[in-house]
Protein backbone atom coordinates (compact mmCIF):
# COMPACT_ATOMS: atom_id res chain seq x y z
CA UNK A 1 0.00 0.00 0.00
CA UNK A 2 1.12 3.52 -0.77
CA UNK A 3 2.50 5.91 1.80
CA UNK A 4 0.21 8.24 3.74
CA UNK A 5 -0.96 11.13 1.50
CA UNK A 6 0.01 14.73 2.29
CA UNK A 7 3.04 16.62 3.56
CA UNK A 8 4.87 16.53 6.87
CA UNK A 9 2.82 16.15 10.03
CA UNK A 10 3.39 18.33 13.08
CA UNK A 11 1.90 18.86 16.50
CA UNK A 12 0.18 22.19 17.20
CA UNK A 13 2.25 25.02 18.68
CA UNK A 14 1.19 26.60 21.96
CA UNK A 15 2.88 29.86 22.93
CA UNK A 16 3.44 30.37 26.66
CA UNK A 17 4.75 33.80 27.73
CA UNK A 18 5.85 34.89 31.20
CA UNK A 19 5.45 38.66 31.74
CA UNK A 20 7.45 39.51 34.85
CA UNK A 21 7.68 42.66 36.98
CA UNK A 22 11.35 43.38 37.72
CA UNK A 23 10.88 46.81 39.30
CA UNK A 24 12.88 47.93 42.33
CA UNK A 25 10.15 46.85 44.76
CA UNK A 26 10.74 43.25 43.65
CA UNK A 27 14.34 43.36 44.96
CA UNK A 28 15.40 40.86 47.60
CA UNK A 29 13.08 38.10 48.74
CA UNK A 30 10.46 38.61 46.03
CA UNK A 31 12.68 38.26 42.98
CA UNK A 32 14.62 35.42 44.62
CA UNK A 33 11.38 33.59 45.34
CA UNK A 34 10.10 34.25 41.81
CA UNK A 35 13.26 32.91 40.17
CA UNK A 36 13.15 29.83 42.38
CA UNK A 37 9.43 29.26 41.74
CA UNK A 38 9.63 29.50 37.96
CA UNK A 39 12.66 27.21 37.85
CA UNK A 40 10.81 24.71 40.04
CA UNK A 41 7.69 24.95 37.86
CA UNK A 42 9.45 23.98 34.64
CA UNK A 43 9.59 20.20 35.30
CA UNK A 44 5.87 20.27 36.10
CA UNK A 45 5.23 22.09 32.81
CA UNK A 46 7.29 19.46 31.02
CA UNK A 47 5.11 16.78 32.63
CA UNK A 48 1.97 18.52 31.35
CA UNK A 49 3.48 18.75 27.89
CA UNK A 50 4.33 15.03 27.95
CA UNK A 51 0.70 14.25 28.86
CA UNK A 52 -0.44 15.94 25.66
CA UNK A 53 2.17 15.18 23.01
CA UNK A 54 -0.04 16.77 20.33
CA UNK A 55 0.78 20.25 21.64
CA UNK A 56 4.26 21.74 21.26
CA UNK A 57 4.73 24.15 24.14
CA UNK A 58 6.97 27.08 23.20
CA UNK A 59 8.06 29.38 26.02
CA UNK A 60 9.23 32.96 26.15
CA UNK A 61 9.58 35.60 28.85
CA UNK A 62 9.31 39.39 28.99
CA UNK A 63 10.71 41.48 31.86
CA UNK A 64 9.61 45.00 32.69
CA UNK A 65 11.05 47.70 34.94
CA UNK A 66 12.57 50.83 33.27
CA UNK A 67 11.03 49.94 29.89
CA UNK A 68 10.49 46.30 28.88
CA UNK A 69 12.58 43.68 27.09
CA UNK A 70 12.47 40.05 26.09
CA UNK A 71 14.18 37.99 28.77
CA UNK A 72 13.81 34.91 26.55
CA UNK A 73 13.09 36.16 23.04
CA UNK A 74 13.21 32.89 21.10
CA UNK A 75 10.15 30.62 21.47
CA UNK A 76 11.79 27.65 23.15
CA UNK A 77 10.43 24.13 23.48
CA UNK A 78 9.47 23.58 27.11
CA UNK A 79 11.68 20.49 27.25
CA UNK A 80 14.71 22.64 26.41
CA UNK A 81 13.74 25.73 28.37
CA UNK A 82 16.22 26.98 30.99
CA UNK A 83 15.37 29.80 33.37
CA UNK A 84 18.01 32.48 33.80
CA UNK A 85 17.58 34.46 37.02
CA UNK A 86 16.06 37.91 36.75
CA UNK A 87 17.25 40.89 38.78
CA UNK A 88 15.10 43.78 39.96
CA UNK A 89 15.62 47.52 39.67
CA UNK A 90 13.74 50.55 38.37
CA UNK A 91 10.07 51.41 37.77
CA UNK A 92 7.09 49.38 36.53
CA UNK A 93 6.63 49.86 32.78
CA UNK A 94 3.98 47.17 32.43
CA UNK A 95 2.33 48.84 29.45
CA UNK A 96 5.50 48.48 27.41
CA UNK A 97 5.67 44.79 28.28
CA UNK A 98 2.09 44.26 27.12
CA UNK A 99 2.96 46.09 23.90
CA UNK A 100 5.87 43.72 23.28
CA UNK A 101 3.61 40.73 23.81
CA UNK A 102 0.99 42.26 21.48
CA UNK A 103 3.62 42.55 18.77
CA UNK A 104 4.58 38.89 19.21
CA UNK A 105 0.93 37.85 18.90
CA UNK A 106 0.23 39.70 15.66
CA UNK A 107 -1.44 37.50 13.06
CA UNK A 108 1.62 37.50 10.82
CA UNK A 109 3.83 36.35 13.71
CA UNK A 110 1.60 33.49 14.82
CA UNK A 111 1.09 30.04 13.28
CA UNK A 112 -2.53 29.87 12.06
CA UNK A 113 -2.98 26.36 13.45
CA UNK A 114 -1.74 27.31 16.91
CA UNK A 115 -3.51 26.52 20.15
CA UNK A 116 -4.64 29.42 22.37
CA UNK A 117 -1.58 31.18 23.84
CA UNK A 118 -1.11 31.34 27.60
CA UNK A 119 0.05 34.64 29.14
CA UNK A 120 1.06 34.82 32.81
CA UNK A 121 1.56 38.32 34.25
CA UNK A 122 3.32 38.62 37.62
CA UNK A 123 3.54 41.98 39.41
CA UNK A 124 3.90 43.49 42.88
CA UNK A 125 2.97 47.08 42.18
CA UNK A 126 1.33 49.88 40.23
CA UNK A 127 2.21 50.42 36.58
CA UNK A 128 4.26 53.58 36.10
CA UNK A 129 3.62 53.92 32.38
CA UNK A 130 0.45 54.01 30.29
CA UNK A 131 -0.54 50.40 30.85
CA UNK A 132 -3.97 50.92 29.26
CA UNK A 133 -2.28 51.66 25.93
CA UNK A 134 -0.30 48.41 26.10
CA UNK A 135 -3.35 46.45 27.18
CA UNK A 136 -5.39 47.96 24.33
CA UNK A 137 -2.71 46.84 21.86
CA UNK A 138 -2.82 43.33 23.29
CA UNK A 139 -6.61 43.07 23.19
CA UNK A 140 -6.69 44.46 19.66
CA UNK A 141 -4.82 41.40 18.45
CA UNK A 142 -7.06 38.38 17.71
CA UNK A 143 -4.53 36.05 19.32
CA UNK A 144 -4.28 38.42 22.31
CA UNK A 145 -7.99 38.45 22.98
CA UNK A 146 -8.17 34.65 22.57
CA UNK A 147 -5.19 34.03 24.84
CA UNK A 148 -5.66 32.46 28.26
CA UNK A 149 -4.56 35.31 30.54
CA UNK A 150 -3.63 34.67 34.16
CA UNK A 151 -2.12 37.11 36.70
CA UNK A 152 -0.33 36.75 40.02
CA UNK A 153 -0.24 39.62 42.54
CA UNK A 154 2.77 39.57 44.83
CA UNK A 155 2.29 41.23 48.22
CA UNK A 156 -0.29 43.83 49.27
CA UNK A 157 0.78 46.64 46.98
CA UNK A 158 -0.03 44.95 43.67
CA UNK A 159 -2.77 46.70 41.72
CA UNK A 160 -5.49 44.05 41.59
CA UNK A 161 -7.68 46.24 39.38
CA UNK A 162 -4.97 46.41 36.71
CA UNK A 163 -4.35 42.67 36.89
CA UNK A 164 -8.09 42.00 36.60
CA UNK A 165 -8.23 44.16 33.48
CA UNK A 166 -5.37 42.14 32.04
CA UNK A 167 -7.24 38.87 32.71
CA UNK A 168 -10.33 40.28 31.02
CA UNK A 169 -12.72 37.74 32.54
CA UNK A 170 -14.58 38.51 35.77
CA UNK A 171 -14.85 34.79 36.50
CA UNK A 172 -11.05 34.52 36.83
CA UNK A 173 -9.47 36.54 39.64
CA UNK A 174 -5.79 37.42 40.09
CA UNK A 175 -3.94 34.88 42.20
CA UNK A 176 -2.41 36.40 45.33
CA UNK A 177 0.85 35.45 47.01
CA UNK A 178 2.38 37.15 50.03
CA UNK A 179 5.18 34.72 50.84
CA UNK A 180 7.67 32.56 48.99
CA UNK A 181 5.89 29.25 49.48
CA UNK A 182 2.59 30.71 48.34
CA UNK A 183 4.26 32.27 45.31
CA UNK A 184 5.75 28.91 44.35
CA UNK A 185 2.33 27.29 44.66
CA UNK A 186 0.61 29.96 42.55
CA UNK A 187 3.31 29.98 39.89
CA UNK A 188 3.12 26.22 39.64
CA UNK A 189 -0.68 26.42 39.19
CA UNK A 190 -0.47 29.29 36.68
CA UNK A 191 2.15 27.51 34.64
CA UNK A 192 0.49 24.11 34.46
CA UNK A 193 -3.31 24.32 34.78
CA UNK A 194 -3.91 26.93 32.02
CA UNK A 195 -1.35 25.09 29.89
CA UNK A 196 -3.27 21.85 30.21
CA UNK A 197 -6.59 23.58 29.47
CA UNK A 198 -5.26 25.44 26.42
CA UNK A 199 -3.65 22.34 24.91
CA UNK A 200 -7.01 20.56 24.62
CA UNK A 201 -8.15 20.48 20.99
CA UNK A 202 -11.86 20.99 21.82
CA UNK A 203 -13.52 23.69 19.72
CA UNK A 204 -15.33 26.62 21.29
CA UNK A 205 -18.04 28.98 20.21
CA UNK A 206 -17.85 32.60 21.27
CA UNK A 207 -21.36 33.42 22.49
CA UNK A 208 -21.42 36.79 24.16
CA UNK A 209 -21.68 36.72 27.93
CA UNK A 210 -20.95 33.02 28.15
CA UNK A 211 -18.79 32.37 31.25
CA UNK A 212 -17.31 29.28 29.60
CA UNK A 213 -16.70 30.89 26.24
CA UNK A 214 -12.97 31.13 26.78
CA UNK A 215 -10.80 28.23 27.88
CA UNK A 216 -12.26 27.17 31.21
CA UNK A 217 -9.98 26.96 34.22
CA UNK A 218 -10.65 25.03 37.40
CA UNK A 219 -10.66 26.81 40.76
CA UNK A 220 -7.26 28.20 41.78
CA UNK A 221 -5.34 26.73 44.72
CA UNK A 222 -6.03 27.81 48.28
CA UNK A 223 -3.39 30.00 49.97
CA UNK A 224 -0.70 28.37 52.08
CA UNK A 225 -1.70 28.19 55.73
CA UNK A 226 -0.39 30.60 58.39
CA UNK A 227 3.21 31.71 57.89
CA UNK A 228 5.59 33.48 60.21
CA UNK A 229 5.92 37.26 59.96
CA UNK A 230 9.43 37.08 58.56
CA UNK A 231 8.22 34.93 55.66
CA UNK A 232 5.77 37.59 54.47
CA UNK A 233 7.01 39.78 51.60
CA UNK B 1 -10.66 5.07 -33.05
CA UNK B 2 -11.07 3.81 -29.45
CA UNK B 3 -13.94 5.16 -27.38
CA UNK B 4 -13.38 6.42 -23.81
CA UNK B 5 -15.79 4.88 -21.33
CA UNK B 6 -16.56 7.03 -18.28
CA UNK B 7 -16.11 5.10 -15.06
CA UNK B 8 -18.48 5.22 -12.09
CA UNK B 9 -17.85 7.62 -9.21
CA UNK B 10 -16.66 6.22 -5.89
CA UNK B 11 -17.56 7.64 -2.51
CA UNK B 12 -15.26 6.90 0.45
CA UNK B 13 -15.35 8.06 4.02
CA UNK B 14 -13.66 7.46 7.35
CA UNK B 15 -13.79 8.96 10.82
CA UNK B 16 -11.30 8.19 13.58
CA UNK B 17 -11.17 9.08 17.25
CA UNK B 18 -8.43 11.62 17.94
CA UNK B 19 -5.27 10.58 19.75
CA UNK B 20 -6.03 13.16 22.44
CA UNK B 21 -9.56 11.83 22.90
CA UNK B 22 -8.26 8.27 23.10
CA UNK B 23 -5.90 9.32 25.92
CA UNK B 24 -8.69 10.99 27.90
CA UNK B 25 -11.42 8.43 27.21
CA UNK B 26 -13.60 10.78 25.15
CA UNK B 27 -15.58 9.41 22.21
CA UNK B 28 -15.11 10.43 18.60
CA UNK B 29 -17.20 13.60 18.32
CA UNK B 30 -17.03 13.84 14.51
CA UNK B 31 -19.55 12.42 12.08
CA UNK B 32 -19.44 11.72 8.35
CA UNK B 33 -22.08 10.75 5.79
CA UNK B 34 -21.97 10.19 2.04
CA UNK B 35 -24.83 9.41 -0.33
CA UNK B 36 -24.03 8.27 -3.83
CA UNK B 37 -26.01 5.65 -5.68
CA UNK B 38 -24.88 3.44 -8.49
CA UNK B 39 -21.73 5.34 -9.32
CA UNK B 40 -23.59 8.31 -10.75
CA UNK B 41 -24.37 11.87 -9.78
CA UNK B 42 -25.67 13.67 -7.82
CA UNK B 43 -23.52 12.74 -4.85
CA UNK B 44 -23.72 14.27 -1.39
CA UNK B 45 -20.95 14.43 1.21
CA UNK B 46 -20.98 15.86 4.74
CA UNK B 47 -18.62 15.93 7.72
CA UNK B 48 -19.24 17.52 11.08
CA UNK B 49 -17.08 18.21 14.13
CA UNK B 50 -18.83 18.17 17.49
CA UNK B 51 -17.16 20.85 19.59
CA UNK B 52 -16.15 18.51 22.38
CA UNK B 53 -15.82 21.21 25.03
CA UNK B 54 -17.28 20.46 28.44
CA UNK B 55 -20.38 22.61 27.90
CA UNK B 56 -21.11 20.84 24.56
CA UNK B 57 -21.27 17.43 26.18
CA UNK B 58 -23.67 16.00 23.58
CA UNK B 59 -21.77 17.31 20.57
CA UNK B 60 -21.08 13.75 19.37
CA UNK B 61 -24.86 13.49 18.89
CA UNK B 62 -25.03 17.01 17.44
CA UNK B 63 -22.47 16.18 14.75
CA UNK B 64 -24.41 13.08 13.67
CA UNK B 65 -27.62 15.12 13.52
CA UNK B 66 -25.72 17.75 11.50
CA UNK B 67 -24.63 15.37 8.73
CA UNK B 68 -28.11 13.83 8.68
CA UNK B 69 -29.70 17.28 8.34
CA UNK B 70 -27.30 18.38 5.62
CA UNK B 71 -27.68 15.20 3.57
CA UNK B 72 -31.47 15.34 3.82
CA UNK B 73 -31.62 19.01 2.82
CA UNK B 74 -29.15 18.55 -0.04
CA UNK B 75 -30.98 15.45 -1.24
CA UNK B 76 -34.23 17.43 -1.41
CA UNK B 77 -32.39 20.21 -3.19
CA UNK B 78 -30.85 17.83 -5.73
CA UNK B 79 -34.28 16.38 -6.49
CA UNK B 80 -35.76 19.83 -7.03
CA UNK B 81 -32.73 21.15 -8.91
CA UNK B 82 -33.44 18.90 -11.89
CA UNK B 83 -36.45 21.11 -12.60
CA UNK B 84 -34.66 24.44 -12.14
CA UNK B 85 -32.81 26.19 -14.97
CA UNK B 86 -29.05 26.04 -14.22
CA UNK B 87 -28.81 29.83 -13.94
CA UNK B 88 -31.33 29.79 -11.09
CA UNK B 89 -29.73 27.02 -9.06
CA UNK B 90 -27.34 29.31 -7.22
CA UNK B 91 -30.13 31.60 -6.08
CA UNK B 92 -32.12 28.61 -4.86
CA UNK B 93 -29.06 27.28 -3.02
CA UNK B 94 -28.98 30.44 -0.90
CA UNK B 95 -32.00 29.05 0.95
CA UNK B 96 -30.14 25.89 1.99
CA UNK B 97 -28.41 27.23 5.15
CA UNK B 98 -31.80 28.09 6.63
CA UNK B 99 -33.18 24.71 5.67
CA UNK B 100 -30.23 22.86 7.20
CA UNK B 101 -30.30 24.87 10.42
CA UNK B 102 -34.05 24.30 10.82
CA UNK B 103 -33.65 20.56 10.27
CA UNK B 104 -30.77 20.36 12.74
CA UNK B 105 -32.57 22.34 15.43
CA UNK B 106 -35.70 20.21 15.02
CA UNK B 107 -33.61 17.04 15.31
CA UNK B 108 -31.81 18.37 18.40
CA UNK B 109 -35.10 19.39 20.02
CA UNK B 110 -36.48 15.93 19.33
CA UNK B 111 -33.40 14.19 20.73
CA UNK B 112 -33.42 16.42 23.80
CA UNK B 113 -37.13 15.79 24.40
CA UNK B 114 -36.58 12.04 24.17
CA UNK B 115 -33.40 12.18 26.28
CA UNK B 116 -33.77 14.98 28.87
CA UNK B 117 -30.55 16.16 30.44
CA UNK B 118 -30.31 14.81 33.95
CA UNK B 119 -28.91 16.53 37.00
CA UNK B 120 -26.15 13.95 37.15
CA UNK B 121 -24.97 14.95 33.65
CA UNK B 122 -24.72 18.60 34.71
CA UNK B 123 -23.11 17.78 38.04
CA UNK B 124 -20.30 15.97 36.25
CA UNK B 125 -19.28 19.10 34.34
CA UNK B 126 -16.65 21.70 35.18
CA UNK B 127 -18.38 24.51 37.16
CA UNK B 128 -18.22 27.12 34.37
CA UNK B 129 -19.46 24.63 31.79
CA UNK B 130 -22.31 23.61 34.07
CA UNK B 131 -23.30 27.28 34.45
CA UNK B 132 -23.33 27.69 30.64
CA UNK B 133 -25.39 24.55 30.15
CA UNK B 134 -27.88 25.46 32.88
CA UNK B 135 -28.29 28.97 31.49
CA UNK B 136 -28.90 27.56 28.01
CA UNK B 137 -31.48 25.09 29.28
CA UNK B 138 -33.21 27.75 31.41
CA UNK B 139 -33.80 29.85 28.30
CA UNK B 140 -35.16 26.81 26.45
CA UNK B 141 -32.04 26.48 24.29
CA UNK B 142 -30.56 22.97 24.35
CA UNK B 143 -28.62 23.63 21.13
CA UNK B 144 -25.37 24.75 22.78
CA UNK B 145 -25.02 21.31 24.35
CA UNK B 146 -25.11 19.68 20.90
CA UNK B 147 -22.86 22.26 19.17
CA UNK B 148 -21.21 21.16 15.93
CA UNK B 149 -19.77 22.48 12.67
CA UNK B 150 -20.77 21.40 9.17
CA UNK B 151 -18.89 20.95 5.90
CA UNK B 152 -21.01 19.64 3.03
CA UNK B 153 -21.03 19.36 -0.75
CA UNK B 154 -23.40 18.35 -3.50
CA UNK B 155 -21.90 17.43 -6.85
CA UNK B 156 -24.51 17.53 -9.59
CA UNK B 157 -24.01 16.45 -13.21
CA UNK B 158 -23.04 19.98 -14.29
CA UNK B 159 -22.40 21.95 -11.09
CA UNK B 160 -20.76 21.87 -7.67
CA UNK B 161 -22.31 23.29 -4.52
CA UNK B 162 -20.40 23.54 -1.23
CA UNK B 163 -21.75 24.75 2.11
CA UNK B 164 -19.69 25.28 5.24
CA UNK B 165 -20.31 26.51 8.76
CA UNK B 166 -17.29 26.72 11.05
CA UNK B 167 -13.88 25.14 10.65
CA UNK B 168 -12.92 22.27 8.36
CA UNK B 169 -11.80 22.32 4.73
CA UNK B 170 -12.85 21.31 1.22
CA UNK B 171 -10.34 20.42 -1.51
CA UNK B 172 -10.85 19.59 -5.16
CA UNK B 173 -8.39 18.48 -7.80
CA UNK B 174 -8.97 17.95 -11.48
CA UNK B 175 -7.18 15.33 -13.49
CA UNK B 176 -4.16 16.81 -15.21
CA UNK B 177 -4.33 20.03 -13.18
CA UNK B 178 -1.34 20.75 -10.99
CA UNK B 179 -3.22 22.92 -8.54
CA UNK B 180 -5.43 21.76 -5.71
CA UNK B 181 -8.40 24.11 -5.30
CA UNK B 182 -10.18 25.22 -2.14
CA UNK B 183 -13.73 26.18 -3.16
CA UNK B 184 -14.30 27.86 0.22
CA UNK B 185 -11.33 29.81 1.53
CA UNK B 186 -10.14 29.22 5.08
CA UNK B 187 -11.80 31.69 7.44
CA UNK B 188 -8.81 33.38 9.07
CA UNK B 189 -10.92 34.65 11.95
CA UNK B 190 -11.35 31.08 13.19
CA UNK B 191 -8.18 30.73 15.25
CA UNK B 192 -7.27 29.26 18.63
CA UNK B 193 -9.94 26.54 18.39
CA UNK B 194 -12.79 29.02 18.05
CA UNK B 195 -15.44 28.27 15.46
CA UNK B 196 -18.85 29.30 14.28
CA UNK B 197 -21.46 26.66 14.94
CA UNK B 198 -24.91 25.30 14.25
CA UNK B 199 -25.75 26.01 17.90
CA UNK B 200 -25.37 29.77 17.55
CA UNK B 201 -28.27 32.14 17.02
CA UNK B 202 -26.74 33.50 13.82
CA UNK B 203 -25.81 30.10 12.40
CA UNK B 204 -27.70 30.63 9.15
CA UNK B 205 -25.89 33.92 8.47
CA UNK B 206 -22.48 32.38 9.17
CA UNK B 207 -22.71 29.72 6.46
CA UNK B 208 -20.31 30.15 3.56
CA UNK B 209 -21.45 28.94 0.16
CA UNK B 210 -19.69 28.11 -3.10
CA UNK B 211 -21.49 27.34 -6.34
CA UNK B 212 -19.99 26.89 -9.76
CA UNK B 213 -20.95 25.44 -13.12
CA UNK B 214 -18.36 22.80 -13.95
CA UNK B 215 -17.91 23.11 -17.70
CA UNK B 216 -14.67 21.27 -18.47
CA UNK B 217 -13.42 21.48 -14.89
CA UNK B 218 -15.21 18.54 -13.27
CA UNK B 219 -13.03 17.53 -10.33
CA UNK B 220 -11.68 14.02 -10.31
CA UNK B 221 -11.49 14.21 -6.53
CA UNK B 222 -13.51 16.12 -3.96
CA UNK B 223 -12.43 15.89 -0.32
CA UNK B 224 -14.15 17.24 2.78
CA UNK B 225 -12.37 17.17 6.14
CA UNK B 226 -12.96 18.21 9.73
CA UNK B 227 -10.31 20.57 11.12
CA UNK B 228 -8.44 17.81 12.92
CA UNK B 229 -7.02 16.80 9.54
CA UNK B 230 -5.59 20.13 8.24
CA UNK B 231 -4.44 20.99 11.77
CA UNK B 232 -2.26 17.88 11.69
CA UNK B 233 -0.02 19.18 8.91
CA UNK B 234 3.00 21.41 9.38
CA UNK B 235 1.84 23.74 6.59
CA UNK B 236 -1.39 24.44 4.66
CA UNK B 237 0.42 23.26 1.51
CA UNK B 238 1.14 19.95 3.23
CA UNK B 239 -2.57 19.46 3.76
CA UNK B 240 -3.51 20.46 0.21
CA UNK B 241 -1.01 17.87 -0.98
CA UNK B 242 -3.36 15.24 0.47
CA UNK B 243 -5.76 15.78 -2.42
CA UNK B 244 -3.21 15.44 -5.21
CA UNK B 245 -1.49 12.50 -3.49
CA UNK B 246 -4.81 10.75 -2.95
CA UNK B 247 -5.80 11.12 -6.57
CA UNK B 248 -2.53 9.50 -7.63
CA UNK B 249 -2.90 6.67 -5.10
CA UNK B 250 -6.53 6.08 -6.09
CA UNK B 251 -5.60 5.94 -9.77
CA UNK B 252 -2.80 3.50 -9.04
CA UNK B 253 -4.23 1.26 -6.31
CA UNK B 254 -7.97 1.67 -6.70
CA UNK B 255 -10.71 2.90 -4.40
CA UNK B 256 -11.20 -0.34 -2.48
CA UNK B 257 -7.55 -0.43 -1.48
CA UNK B 258 -7.62 3.22 -0.38
CA UNK B 259 -10.84 2.67 1.59
CA UNK B 260 -9.00 0.02 3.59
CA UNK B 261 -5.95 2.18 4.22
CA UNK B 262 -7.81 5.42 4.96
CA UNK B 263 -8.57 4.92 8.70
CA UNK B 264 -4.92 4.08 9.37
CA UNK B 265 -3.72 7.19 7.56
CA UNK B 266 -6.12 9.35 9.55
CA UNK B 267 -5.10 7.75 12.85
CA UNK B 268 -1.43 8.39 12.05
CA UNK B 269 -2.21 11.99 11.16
CA UNK B 270 -4.02 12.58 14.44
CA UNK B 271 -1.35 10.80 16.50
CA UNK B 272 1.57 12.71 15.01
CA UNK B 273 -0.40 15.90 14.42
CA UNK B 274 -3.33 17.64 16.04
CA UNK B 275 -4.53 14.84 18.33
CA UNK B 276 -8.07 15.80 17.32
CA UNK B 277 -10.76 13.59 15.79
CA UNK B 278 -10.29 13.34 12.02
CA UNK B 279 -13.01 12.69 9.45
CA UNK B 280 -13.02 12.79 5.67
CA UNK B 281 -15.53 12.25 2.91
CA UNK B 282 -14.14 11.69 -0.58
CA UNK B 283 -15.70 11.52 -4.02
CA UNK B 284 -13.49 10.08 -6.73
CA UNK B 285 -13.87 9.65 -10.48
CA UNK B 286 -11.46 7.06 -11.95
CA UNK B 287 -9.89 7.86 -15.30
CA UNK B 288 -11.94 6.93 -18.34
CA UNK B 289 -11.02 3.60 -19.90
CA UNK B 290 -10.78 2.77 -23.55
CA UNK B 291 -13.56 0.56 -24.77
CA UNK B 292 -12.34 -2.85 -25.93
Amino acid sequence: MANRPGGALATRPLQFIWIVDCSGSMQGKKIEALNFAIREAIPAMQDVARENPNAQVLMRAVRFSDSAHWHVAQPTDVHEFKWTDLTADGVTDMGQALGIVAEALKMENMPPRGLPPVLVLISDGQPTDNYTKGLAKLIAEPWGVKAVRVAIAIGDDADLNVLQQFIGNVEVKPLRADNARDLAKKIRWASTVPLKAASNPASRTQEQGDPAANVTLPAPPEPIGPVSADEVF
Amino acid sequence: MPTAVVQPWWALSASVCGASHARTGLPNQDAVKVVQDGGGLPAILAVSDGHGSAKCFRSHVGSQLAVDAAVAALDDFATGASEIPPEQIQASAALLPGAIVRRWRAAVAEHHAANPIGESELAALEPAAAVSARQALDRGDPFLIYGATLVSALLGPTWLLCLQLGDGEILTVSRGAAEVMQPIAVDESLIANETTSLCERDAEQNFRLHFRMLGDSTPALLLLATDGYPNSFETPAGFRQVASDLLGILDQDGAESVAQALPGWLEESSRLGSGDDVSVAILYLPPAKEAP
